[in-house]
């Protein structure tokens, strides 16, 4: 249910992005996520197939970039990146940082054919 | 032809929580998201501090569910402002939900809002309400195991609830194993270990403190 709330709010800024434009095929939409975002790629994908049908975002792909998780760590106050919710500074070795990402979903790109 | 942006896919959402935000701010309400399990305790939480507070903060109530109006009736019942809605099984509460319903409440004689989103660990959190704060509530008889587990919901929280704590005994479930694993995953979080059952209630007036404390921060802010 969550995914598909996301992709159909996805396809209508997508939709947006490309009012100005003539659009023949939509190749490939990129998203940008990090892990805060909780969203499982297999159920995005899913859900993207089954409500892209039938409009210009039938067939095209969809690229999900998963960013690293943004730290400030509480100890030494070095940022740095985890990939895992499992955290350990690199500088100090503590296990106390405070994530920073936000868990936005972004429409980071769109690769498409115009109508000639 | 490749187009590059930056738009955030919640934008629509994200419009509506800016609006309920600034309404927040104008009325100086306090509002509070609350995430938890289905039959965390988050009713029977906002009923002991409805009881405890006795008007004071004056305290008005969002019930999200799936279906009935159960919820609402119990918080009318300890006598709050409440308003149910129903999803009819959407997963979450979004901004225009909340938007909608606003108008039902007298926020004249309100402090403190709290939403209790559905029930779920994942969902909700990715929707911004316009809430001030985030309470996730963990019952002790789910398992220490569900901060690890559902990493992202614990790590976005202010406040974490450990609720049920009076069957601890009975379950397999460790405090100091759940606070620790909140706390690596968000050292700043406010952990309250309570108990809502009205013979054996305990932790809820410490709740209710802080959450006091901050409700007449933001009704200086929206004096200001």
């Amino acid at each position: 249910m969550h995914e598909m709330s996301m992709v159909s709010h996805l396809l209508s800024v997508a939709e947006h992005e490309l009012s100005g434009y003539s659009v023949k095929k939509v190749n490939q939409l990129e998203i940008t996520v990090s892990k805060m975002a909780g969203i499982m790629q297999d159920a995005f994908l899913f859900a993207f197939e089954t409500l892209s049908t039938g409009t210009v975002f039938e067939k095209a792909g969809l690229n999900i970039i998963e960013r690293p998780l943004d730290v400030i760590c509480c100890d030494c106050s070095a940022a740095y990146t985890s990939d895992s919710f499992s955290m350990k500074c690199p500088y100090c070795g503590s296990a106390h940082g405070q994530i920073i990402s936000n868990d936005e979903v972004l429409l980071t790109g769109i690769d498409f054919e115009e109508l000639t | 032809m490749k187009i590059q942006m930056h738009e955030n896919i919640l934008q629509a959402n994200d419009r509506y929580a800016e609006k309920n935000r600034s309404f927040f701010r104008e009325h100086g309400v306090l509002v509070v998201n609350m995430i938890a399990s289905p039959g965390a305790g988050k009713t029977s939480m906002i009923e002991r501090l409805l009881e405890i507070s006795n008007g004071n903060p004056g305290i008005a109530v969002i019930e999200g569910d799936l279906a009935t109006a159960q919820d609402a009736n119990r918080i009318l019942n300890c006598g709050g402002q409440a308003v149910q809605i129903n999803t009819d099984g959407g997963c979450h509460l979004d901004a225009k939900m909340i938007s909608k319903v606003l108008p039902a409440f007298e926020f004249d004689k309100v402090d403190l809002l709290l939403i209790e989103n559905v029930g779920n660990l994942v969902c909700p959190s990715s929707f911004d309400l316009g809430e001030d704060l985030r309470i996730v509530v963990l019952s002790s008889s789910e398992g220490d195991d569900k901060p690890s587990k559902y990493p992202a919901t614990f790590a976005a929280a202010d406040i974490a609830v450990l609720n049920k704590t009076d069957l601890i005994p009975y379950v397999d479930f460790s405090s100091e194993r759940a606070e620790r694993d909140i706390r690596t995953l968000n050292p700043n979080a406010r952990v309250f270990p309570v108990c809502c059952k009205p013979d054996a209630c305990s932790g809820i007036s410490e709740l209710l403190a802080y959450l006091s404390e901050k409700a007449a921060e933001k009704r200086q802010e929206g004096f200001r």
